[in-house]
């Protein structure tokens, strides 16, 4: 470990020896970690190696067993949130806590409310704002409905809330998982601008480039414990990469030669039209056997339209879908599960899991008609159980058992579990969307290696992704998605990332 | 393997964790209710002797028992549709045409007794269908919310039985004040269990006296909650209810037919509630009258509630509400305090019933993730 600098200043925020223990696991075993003033520190490691809790600790969401926090140099106990913020440390959530219907002003303001003589006093906390957005170039419109902004601008009035509170500490987790590579950059040219002004800032992620190009200083944590710290100028990704995991992560993976084989799905001129827009306009694909073939765009392009053309949820208004030879315009999601469609949802949480059920009805959710799991309309649950047993065992999802239910596992597992389910059951044309949204890079490496060999098998796979990295190391050809067409098609040899970049805005060859 | 036990053990204890917020919310229901009697100015000792002589005497218990069965079917039809995502408030307009379809099956087909008894049940589930089926339709092919459409039903059905009881079905044609259907034909009407239940419950040193209904309903009742309870947990139609009630979203990426499920789900419930009147109709009054009693669809609503819907814990929810309906006639026949704080008092426990719920499934949610170890 490195011995953290003397400097004059104390540092905004010190934690000294922070032990949790939950039962049967020591979330966080004698971490110490200082931020200082100006200074963007890096919070890496797995799901579950302990950089929530810590955080938590921090925000006064936990308590510790063992420790100290410190800020500016004085201890105190954070015993709540609303202390956390009144010591200057906010933390915006991977999931956001804004108000839908409130305008951007209402919920910044909201729960500390400027007032006049029992009024509100709007004006004043305009001002206020106005102030903080120019002094940060993070200009947002106050007066929309906050439901109404992107995901990026969404988190930037997240920002501004804890700006508005006076916070000097800023706790960011993940924040990048939702966004666009051009939110992503916005939003860090944010926090170089929050940076300048003697901000501190705990960035976590999983995300290496992003961590690399943005932090100053690097922890990484493993089983609740610090591994190691290390100054940016150190930091390499494979080495980064190695800390977390334990052991060497091989950051390319070698893509297998496969010969490609027979359409297995097609759409022709698919057009789809809801309320008069055209969300698809007239796309034409196709994905081969021992293919991926990914589709790029920013989100809201048309993914989720295709998404659903594909698995059956929505019939297109015109144009044919065919899996091989068979058009498959009319049938259903069940019938196209039966001819072999493997399918990892958009969104884990809403469609791929039933989350207060137990994981071994998980396990068979779109496989449920198969004959080992209901015979003649009698459900077999030892069969489920068996192969639930099978998914958490080879594709390593951590759990205690397959009797919980599925909200008690983390993002990362819920998502490991799913693409394990979907594989498991041998489809021939496997579906992925976002397959690795939120997921640490360990589970991550594990799920390219699984689409890989899924590739390897002779399998057709339609990959949907926001992140060009992942699209850039899968694909074998990529199509780019932009207001419902794909205006671009690319094979893996031509492809760079500013070619995807500039059809993903609107582009046109000239 | 020891690892996993302790894992399913563990799971085990969390469950009953789970499921002890009907208890406690009874609990402290009844504790609140022990105050009120306080501040009314009887005293609670007294309260509680009134309730336990008058509930748990001979008559007593029959009368809890026996008025428990129709509640029962009311719970279950209720907890059927919420567990697939549906809250049909029209349990009560179904049971009531129901009942009349039943009335008249017994009053004016002729058929041998093994074929009548099993037509008049029947032609009770049809009844209850056929009262769900339009805003079933309404439901599944132009999104028209249930409670409305099921709760304007109830008041179509309370209206058309009386007109068929005033018209065609009219059984006393202006020589009585009590409307109702003609008697049912004795083939028709359901046999006493009496013999047999007593033969059982003798063992214990207790019978069910001969006033009190003791009939076939019992056994309806018996054979609706095993049916929902297989259904629910053994059948791929009742994983189906379930998942498209919990989350519909993910039901449809399962390939599961939503509207076909959500149709299917409202009409299995609406042929448990047609039940619900059978034990008036085909036993106790022998004809079906609009006079019967109103209100179990509603019961039947409180009563899937506090059972979480969970068709075993009806049973024992269905017997509480009939135990505390006994009681409120208890506390007014001995005591001072009006059987009303009964029903307030109901209020409480599943307002209770809900808070403590949720509290404790919060909890346990803690406890599992921890135990996982994961981020909270």
């Amino acid at each position: 470990m490195c011995p953290v600098a003397e400097t004059k200043e104390a540092p905004l925020i010190e934690l000294r020896g922070i032990t949790k223990v939950f039962p049967g696991v020591v979330a966080n075993d004698d971490i110490s970690i200082t931020l200082r003033k100006g200074e963007i520190h890096a919070l890496v490691g797995e799901n579950g190696a302990g950089k929530t809790t810590l955080m938590k600790i921090l925000y006064g969401e936990y308590k510790p067993d063992k420790g100290e926090i410190r800020v500016k140099g004085q201890p105190v106990r954070i015993t709540g949130p609303s202390v956390a913020i009144s010591h200057g440390i906010g933390m915006v959530h991977q999931h956001f806590m804004l108000v839908p219907g409130l305008t951007v002003l209402e919920n910044i303001i909201l729960g500390s409310e400027p007032a006049k003589g029992g009024v509100l006093d709007t004006a004043e906390a305009r001002k206020k704002i106005e102030a903080i957005m120019a002094a940060n170039a993070m200009p947002v419109d106050l007066d929309v409905d906050v439901e109404k902004l992107p995901v990026g601008l969404q988190q930037r009035v997240e920002i501004l809330k804890l700006l508005y509170r006076g916070a000097e500490t800023l706790i960011l987790d993940e924040p990048t998982a939702v966004l666009t590579p051009q939110e992503t950059n916005e939003l860090f040219k944010t926090l170089r601008a929050l940076k300048e002004q003697g901000k501190g800032i705990i960035f976590i992620s999983h995300k290496l480039d992003e961590v690399i190009e943005i932090a100053d200083r690097i922890t990484v944590v493993r089983r609740g414990r610090i591994v190691g710290e290390l100054p940016v100028q150190e930091a390499t990704k494979a080495k980064i990469a190695e800390m977390m995991v334990g052991k060497p992560v091989l950051m390319e993976i070698p893509v297998p030669e496969v010969n490609v084989g027979d359409e297995v799905l097609t759409l022709e001129d698919v057009t789809f039209v809801e309320d008069g827009v055209k969300k698809l306009d007239g796309i034409t694909l196709t994905v081969r056997s021992g293919e991926i073939y990914g589709v790029a765009g920013v989100e809201g392009n048309g993914q989720e339209e295709l998404l659903k053309v594909v698995s059956g949820e929505y019939r297109p208004t015109s144009g044919k879908v065919m899996f091989g030879k068979q058009a498959v315009n009319s049938l259903d999601p069940l019938r196209r599960r039966r001819l072999g469609l493997g399918h990892i949802p958009a969104d884990r949480q809403k469609q791929g899991l039933f989350i207060n059920m137990p994981l071994y009805i998980n396990a068979v959710v779109g496989w449920q008609w198969q004959d080992r799991f209901s015979r003649r309309g009698i459900l077999n649950y030892k069969n489920m159980r068996t192969t639930a047993k099978e998914v958490v065992e080879k594709y390593d999802v951590r759990t205690p058992s397959v009797e919980v239910p599925a909200n008690a596992l983390s993002g990362g597992n819920q998502q490991k579990f799913i693409v394990g389910r979907e594989i498991s059951f041998d489809p021939t044309l496997l579906v992925a969307a976002y397959p690795t949204r939120g997921v640490d890079i360990g589970a991550t490496e594990f799920i390219y290696r699984q689409l890989l060999e899924e590739k390897s098998r002779g399998k057709a796979v339609l990959l949907v992704s926001a992140d060009l990295d992942e699209l850039l190391t899968l694909s074998d050809r990529i199509g780019v998605l932009y207001r419902g067409r794909i205006v671009k098609e690319f094979s893996r040899e031509e492809v760079t990332p500013e070619k995807i970049g500039f059809y993903m805005l609107g582009g046109r060859e000239e | 393997m020891s690892a996993r036990t302790t894992a399913q053990s563990r799971e085990r204890w969390y469950r009953i964790l789970e499921g002890s917020a009907p208890v406690l919310g009874f609990l402290f229901a009844m504790l609140v209710m022990l105050v009120v009697v306080e501040l009314i100015g009887e005293s609670p000792s007294r309260a509680i002797s009134a309730i336990v002589r008058f509930s748990f005497s001979q008559a007593g218990i029959a009368y809890i028992f026996s008025q428990a069965m129709p509640l029962i079917i009311a719970g279950a039809a209720n907890a059927v549709a919420f567990q697939g995502g549906i809250f049909n408030i029209g349990v009560e307009g179904q049971y009531l045409f129901g009942a009349l379809c039943a009335g008249v099956a017994g009053a004016y087909l002729s058929l041998p007794t093994y074929l009548h008894i099993p037509v008049v049940i029947i032609a009770g589930m049809l009844g209850g269908m056929l009262w769900v089926l339009l805003p079933a339709f309404l439901k599944v092919y132009k999104g028209v919310h249930e409670v409305i459409s099921t709760i304007m039903m109830n008041q179509v059905a309370s209206a058309l039985v009386l007109y068929l009881v005033l018209g065609p079905f009219n059984g006393v044609r202006g020589q009585s004040l009590n409307l109702r259907t003609p008697f049912l034909k004795d083939t028709a009407v359901f046999p006493s269990l009496h013999d047999v239940i007593n033969s059982i419950t003798r063992l214990f040193g207790y019978e069910f006296p001969r006033y009190v209904a003791v009939d076939f309903s019992w056994l309806i009742s018996a054979l609706v909650i095993i049916g929902t309870w297989y259904l629910l947990t053994r059948t791929a139609l009742g994983l189906k209810i379930r998942w498209v009630g919990q989350n519909p979203h993910a039901a449809t990426y399962a390939g599961v037919d939503v509207r076909k499920t959500i149709f299917t789900t409202m009409m299995i419930s609406g042929a448990i509630a047609g039940l619900v009147g059978l034990q008036s109709v085909a036993y106790i009054s022998k004809y079906f009258t609009p006079n019967i009693a109103r209100g179990l669809g509603f019961t039947g609503l409180a009563i899937a509630l506090l059972a979480r819907n969970n068709p075993i814990g009806v049973v024992f929810a269905g017997l509480l509400f009939s135990f505390l309906n006994r009681a409120g006639y208890g506390l007014q026949l001995y005591t001072r305090v009006p059987n009303s704080l009964i029903g307030a008092i109901s209020g409480l426990m599943i307002l209770s019933v809900v808070v403590i719920d949720q509290l404790l499934r919060r909890y346990v949610r803690n406890l599992r993730r921890k135990e996982v170890g994961q981020n909270v």
